[in-house]
């Protein structure tokens, strides 16, 4: 399912808040699909622990409804539910909506952290100086996946796009972009391509 | 001398589970509420990206709340 994916170019029905008229989305990235294994383990662990706690108390002849009455059991067991649900929700809504947005006028970078905070940077291709990118490690090297650093002449002096798929591919377009924008305009840029 | 060792009975003369038949209500209400700021906060990140699946996302928070709501009632009708 291409909305659910990590690295999505030319995305379809896909449109963020100060997107202009005539602004193309060339890519939305986030981290990678990989990354979530950690919170997915953890809410698979919690779901399936009342249930494995009822298999063992069976399996040992433990009578667990005379320490606790069955009726706050129940209760128990549903509130558990409900923080494994919130727990799932809310680690997958930051990854969802934490994105990296490169369009044919701009990069954009919408950061959610905590309930209700946002942050959204961007910066225009004559702003940005240089573009880093880099990955290593195991799971980077295997899965494909690792860090841009962009530094910019904007008010946000340096963008991190953190674990996203494909960073060769995404640092040569924006490297491109860059230069298009140096052509029309002034800039003198100077890439920096790194890959320990 | 502790206030426990002074008064070995004070925790016998205490109800645990008439404690636990407030706290967990009154926890539940709070979290009735914690469900609307979630359902907030999704139509906030909606409204900063919109994509296919929005209106899906959208009703996953509304059952949340939902779900929320009805583990309060049982937690009302089985605790008080």
């Amino acid at each position: 399912m291409e909305t659910l994916a990590a690295f999505i170019k030319n995305p379809k029905h896909t449109f963020f808040e100060s997107q202009e008229n005539n602004e193309k989305i060339l890519y939305l990235l986030r981290r990678h699909n990989i990354t979530n294994l950690g919170w997915m383990l953890g809410a698979f662990l919690m779901f399936v622990s009342p249930l494995v706690l009822m298999a063992l108390s069976i399996s040992f002849g433990l009578d667990i409804s005379s320490i606790v009455p069955l009726k706050y059991q129940a209760v128990f067991t549903l509130i558990w539910y409900l923080v494994t649900a919130v727990f799932a929700l809310e680690s997958f809504l930051n990854w969802y909506f934490n994105v990296y947005i490169v369009t044919d006028k701009r990069i954009v970078d919408i950061d959610f952290w905590g309930l209700l905070y946002k942050t959204v940077s961007e910066a225009t291709y004559e702003n940005i100086e240089d573009v880093t990118y880099s990955t290593g490690g195991v799971l980077q090297t295997l899965f494909n996946f690792g860090s841009i650093v962009i530094q910019t002449a904007a008010e946000q002096r340096e963008f991190e796009f953190d674990g996203v798929p494909n960073p060769a591919e995404v640092y040569d377009k924006i490297t491109d972009l860059v230069q298009e924008q140096g052509k029309k305009g002034h800039k003198k840029y100077g890439g920096n391509r790194r890959k320990p | 001398m502790g206030v426990i060792a002074e008064n070995p009975n004070l925790i016998s003369g205490i109800n645990l589970w008439g404690v636990f038949e407030i706290v967990v209500p009154v926890f539940l209400l709070f979290y009735a509420f914690f469900a609307i700021l979630v359902v907030r906060q999704i139509y906030l990140m909606n409204k900063a990206l919109i994509t296919g699946i929005s209106f899906y996302i959208k009703l996953i928070g509304w059952l949340h709340f939902a779900f929320a709501l009805l583990v309060l009632f049982i937690s009302f009708l089985v605790m008080v």
